[in-house]
């Protein structure tokens, strides 16, 4: 077979692993060396279906000995079967880069024979980009779960970024979607071990959504305590959807809205700072997220009436629908030389007025009735 | 709570100016205007004048940046990345400046209406011939790279299995499509690949511009 034929059952394979390009910032000195990372995200181009396209994300193997039950590589698939070689792997990544189709490598796996021998292997294509083709630019790379701790050390020193799923909130849930995997040992102490040492872009992880049955307040009460206790920089959420050939194969589809919910939910919990108390009011109670912009649920909850801008500290800003840290900026620094008195004023520092006015009083009168607009 | 910090320092008010001066459409008589307003005003772009020249400057910026994530690269054996491409501002050479940054080892080259753009060895160059010659020039003063050796083939099946393989069929976004990648973009050489499978089919057809 040859590399393209690879690329196409490879890539295939990799596209319901969520990733994203987010490198940190490297200066590079000299003249040989191929590429730097940006400290940016950066995107190249984009399916038709409205996906971002920045790293060239293949598989180095789709021969998997793990029974996981919603994976098109499972062990028993009948589907073709095929492994990269080092150096082609390598120089495909390099043309694709040089050219400046992709920004970046993401590299994942099926488990070959066992995670020490894929993850050997793996780590032997990235040195090869790292020393002979002197690449010097974003790598994200996944950890097999049950890798040994040298091995995720070395995995450490030469990626931007690690990664390996958890998948489900709990051992229960895990279970049901595989019998191999131990989530505190396979998966949980691999992220410690990561923690541990600097990675420079972190370590993300990611949940099959709906998979075993789960609610989301157990997805984001995991999430939550991954972010608190094993470092982790981002959790990704994938929507479950049945693969042919796999067990889970007439299980229902979960609509992607039910991932755009956890990961706005996320998003709050990461760079807001709410709480996961704050996230549990707006829950129904199956612990399912209601549809819409959870930041809405939760203002709903808690303003009962609306509020002046200009009594506001930087904290209570960023609770109202629509603003965000740059405009809440914006607006402290306004207060500091007069008052806001206009929708328009409010426009131009980047506010989304069609949410933000619901909660808003301005020179000193409500802009709509806040129960009329949550109905 | 953290406040986010900006990532990058905001350029001066002269590299604005710079970068404003190479805007298609800037007259230096905007300038004149500006010297004769309150600085404080001009600062926080209270004039019509200062916007204006904001303006030029984010517009410019915004296509460097477009370029920067878009432009695609023939690959030649001997170390040169080459590409034809005429952009609305004067910016070829800020761009050919940084992708030799980023590829310190290979020779770029950027041919537009305005000339052609050459960055080798932390220099820039601005030249008058065509890009044919302007490579021909650079084969005989450079070496074959040994790694270009695997590289340097010129089809792009490699791109396309690899975007083939990312796309899911039964979904299509085209509003989404056009955020990431705007439609002038999509309507370069090189997005040949993605021009036929992008969802929106409204696209005008490719008029090559070499």
């Amino acid at each position: 077979m040859n590399t393209v034929e690879k690329i196409k059952i490879l890539g295939s394979g990799s596209k319901f692993d969520a990733c994203s390009c987010t490198p940190a910032m490297r200066a590079e000195h000299g003249t040989k060396h191929i590429g730097d990372t940006l400290g940016c995200a950066i995107t190249r181009s984009a399916t038709p279906d409205g996906k971002p396209i920045s790293l060239f994300k293949v598989l180095y193997s789709n021969v998997c000995s793990f029974d996981c039950t919603y994976c098109p590589n499972r062990t028993g698939c009948s589907k073709q079967k095929t492994t990269f070689e080092d150096t082609e792997l390598a120089a495909a990544f390099m043309k694709l880069y040089i050219q400046n189709y992709v920004e970046g490598l993401f590299l994942s796996s099926g488990v070959m024979k066992d995670p020490d021998t894929t993850m050997e292997q793996m780590l032997r294509s990235v040195t090869l980009l790292r020393e002979t083709y002197q690449y010097r630019g974003y790598i994200h790379l996944k950890i097999m779960p049950g890798t040994n701790r040298d091995l995720v050390k070395q995995a450490g020193e030469l990626a931007d970024r690690l990664s390996i799923n958890v998948e489900a909130p709990s051992q229960d849930r895990l279970t049901d979607l595989s019998t191999i995997k131990n989530l505190k040992i396979d998966v949980i102490r691999r992220q410690r071990w990561m923690d541990s040492q600097h990675i420079r872009s972190g370590h993300s992880t990611q949940f099959v959504v709906g998979g075993a049955g789960e609610s989301d307040w157990e997805i984001l009460r995991m999430a939550h305590w991954e972010y608190k206790n094993v470092g982790l920089q981002k959790a990704y959420y994938s929507a479950f959807k049945p693969v042919e050939s796999t067990p889970l194969a007439a299980k229902k589809h979960v609509p992607v809205t039910r991932e755009v919910s956890l990961t706005r939910s996320d998003f709050l919990m990461r760079s807001y700072k709410y709480s996961l108390a704050d996230i549990h009011g707006i829950l129904d109670d199956d612990g399912m997220l209601p549809q819409g912009d959870p930041k809405f649920h939760i203002a709903l909850n808690e303003f009962d009436r609306p509020v002046d801008l200009n009594d506001l500290s930087y904290e209570e800003l960023l609770r109202i629908p629509g603003i965000g840290h740059i405009s809440a900026m914006r607006i402290l620094r306004l207060q500091k030389q007069h008052k806001i008195r206009s929708a328009k004023q409010l426009h131009t520092m980047g506010v989304v007025m069609k949410r933000a006015r619901p909660f808003l009083k301005l020179n000193g009168h409500a802009q709509t009735a806040l129960t009329r607009f949550a109905r | 709570m953290v406040r986010q910090k900006r990532r990058f320092a905001p350029p001066s008010w002269n590299q604005q100016l710079e970068l404003a001066r190479r805007h298609s459409s800037f007259k230096e008589d905007l300038l004149l205007k500006i010297e004769t307003q309150d600085k404080r005003l001009v600062r926080v772009q209270a004039t019509p004048e200062a916007r204006t020249l904001y303006n030029c400057y984010s517009q410019v910026m915004t296509e460097i940046n477009q370029l920067m994530n878009y432009l695609r690269f023939t690959i030649n054996p001997h170390g040169i990345l080459h590409v034809s491409y005429t952009p609305r501002h004067s910016i070829e050479d800020v761009v050919v400046a940084q992708f030799h940054r980023r590829f310190p080892r290979f020779a770029i080259v950027l041919a537009s209406a305005r000339g052609t753009f050459v960055a080798d060895m932390m220099t820039v160059l601005q030249l008058t011939k065509p890009l044919a010659d302007v490579i021909l020039d650079l084969e005989n003063q450079r070496p074959r790279d040994p790694f270009l050796k695997d590289l340097n083939n010129t089809d792009d099946a490699i791109w396309e299995a690899f975007y083939r393989s990312q796309r899911r069929t039964t979904e299509r976004d085209p509003k989404r499509v056009a955020a990431i990648v705007p439609k002038r973009f999509q309507k370069m050489p090189s997005f040949q690949l993605e021009r036929e499978l992008f969802a929106g089919a409204t696209l005008k057809p490719f008029l090559p511009q070499h």
